[in-house]
């Protein structure tokens, strides 16, 4: 017998075991409950301390001071290529940035930082800006793929998400909470408190 | 709409949504069971085996080198699972009569015809089993569950030469304990 007809009867023959399995329904719930359960590592629960959106409170004296600041530790940082810009790791402390310029005035800006390395835009919208599809761009931290914006925020609390290359809309990890956006979509929330 | 890649939602289980795995899990879950049964162990083994798997591939989602190819990554945890698994406990032997699905015959066969054909399949299973693990692997990819070589060579990691000789030495076993059976058949 060639080699031929030895493998069709041996496809043949192992085909009568095979049979269309199928995962029952309960393997993605147990799945998903024990992925919920897993702690975040350490370095995750500070990297999401770190990254939530922060409000700070700043008169326009103080927002013009820190701009200057934040410029000025920029331009000592620009001949460094492998610095993280400051802005970027230190959410609260940078300037505040008016906001494609359709945010309304308040003394309360909150800032925004997603992190996108490989993405070549991001936008965020949210019940502020009546989820304008348009939304805010953030800013691109010098390349590090850390993008960041401050938004004036009064006092209240806010559902958001981040718009990423245009077309995908994702929640912030580092939100304090997500709610469902009743669409099948996750929506971010922060708290933009009267006394920061 | 079209559905975001692999690579797209792991990157966003990565970035914190972890809701995000659902959908990893809902897309390659039937093909886990499928293979982790064809392996030969009994449904509540094979769940068992496919849900530590996924939940492997979830703590260790950042060692995925090349996440559009999550489904081969994930084959190969679930695999070594199996390899585990079997080294553990003794396989469940196949499934009642009445839970096989059609056999080669496409006309519905009468009783008799059911026995035997339960009959071979025992055999073909049992033969099957005894073929060492790594050659039952190429096998099970290869006719039941339809891989090419360069599709086992990728869901393994073994090279090419690798999973041909595989392929080769579970073909001879397979047949040699299976030639009176196909003696019988072939008159």
């Amino acid at each position: 017998m060639n080699d031929m007809n030895r493998d069709e009867r041996l496809r043949a023959a192992l085909g009568q075991l095979r049979e269309d399995f199928r995962a029952p329904r309960e393997l993605k719930t147990n799945v998903m409950n024990r992925v919920r359960e897993i702690p975040d590592p350490a370095w995750k629960r500070a990297v999401d301390w770190l990254l939530r959106p922060r409000t700070v409170r700043m008169t326009p004296v103080t927002a013009g001071g820190l701009a200057f600041a934040g410029l000025a530790l920029l331009f000592l940082v620009r001949g460094d290529p492998g610095a993280v810009a400051p802005v970027a790791t230190m959410p609260g402390d940078g300037a505040a940035v008016a906001a494609d310029g359709q945010m309304p005035a308040a003394d309360h800006v909150t800032r925004f930082v997603f992190v996108a390395p490989g993405a070549s835009s991001v936008r965020m919208t949210g019940d502020f800006v009546a989820w304008d599809p348009e939304g805010v761009g953030l800013e691109n931290q010098r390349g590090t793929g850390i993008w960041t914006v401050d938004v004036p925020l009064e006092p209240g609390v806010y559902q958001y998400t981040f718009i990423v290359d245009g077309t995908e809309w994702r929640p912030d990890p580092h939100a304090v909470s997500q709610v469902d956006d009743g669409f099948g979509q996750t929506n971010s929330v922060v708290i933009v408190s009267g006394n920061s | 709409m079209s559905q975001p890649s692999d690579a797209v939602v792991v990157s966003r289980v990565l970035s914190g949504d972890r809701e995000a795995f659902g959908t990893l899990v809902d897309r390659h879950q039937d093909r886990m069971i499928a293979y982790a049964r064809h392996m030969g162990f009994g449904s509540d083994d094979a769940m068992d085996i496919v849900q530590d798997g996924f939940v492997r591939a979830f703590r260790h989602l950042r060692r995925c080198g090349d996440p559009e190819r999550f489904g081969g990554w994930l084959f190969r945890i679930v695999s070594n699972q199996c390899r585990t698994a079997a080294t553990k406990t003794a396989r469940k032997k196949s499934e009642p009569l009445e839970d096989h699905g059609p056999g080669l015959r496409s006309e519905l066969p009468g009783p008799e015809e059911r026995l035997e054909d339960s009959l071979t399949r025992d055999r073909i299973r049992d033969a099957l089993d005894g073929v060492p693990a790594d050659q039952r692997e190429a096998l099970v990819l290869m006719y039941l569950e339809g891989y090419s070589v360069a599709e086992i060579e990728e869901l393994t990691g073994a090279s090419s030469s690798a999973v041909k000789m595989r392929l080769k030495r579970g073909r001879d076993a397979l047949e040699r304990v299976l030639a009176p059976l196909f003696l019988e058949i072939e008159g």
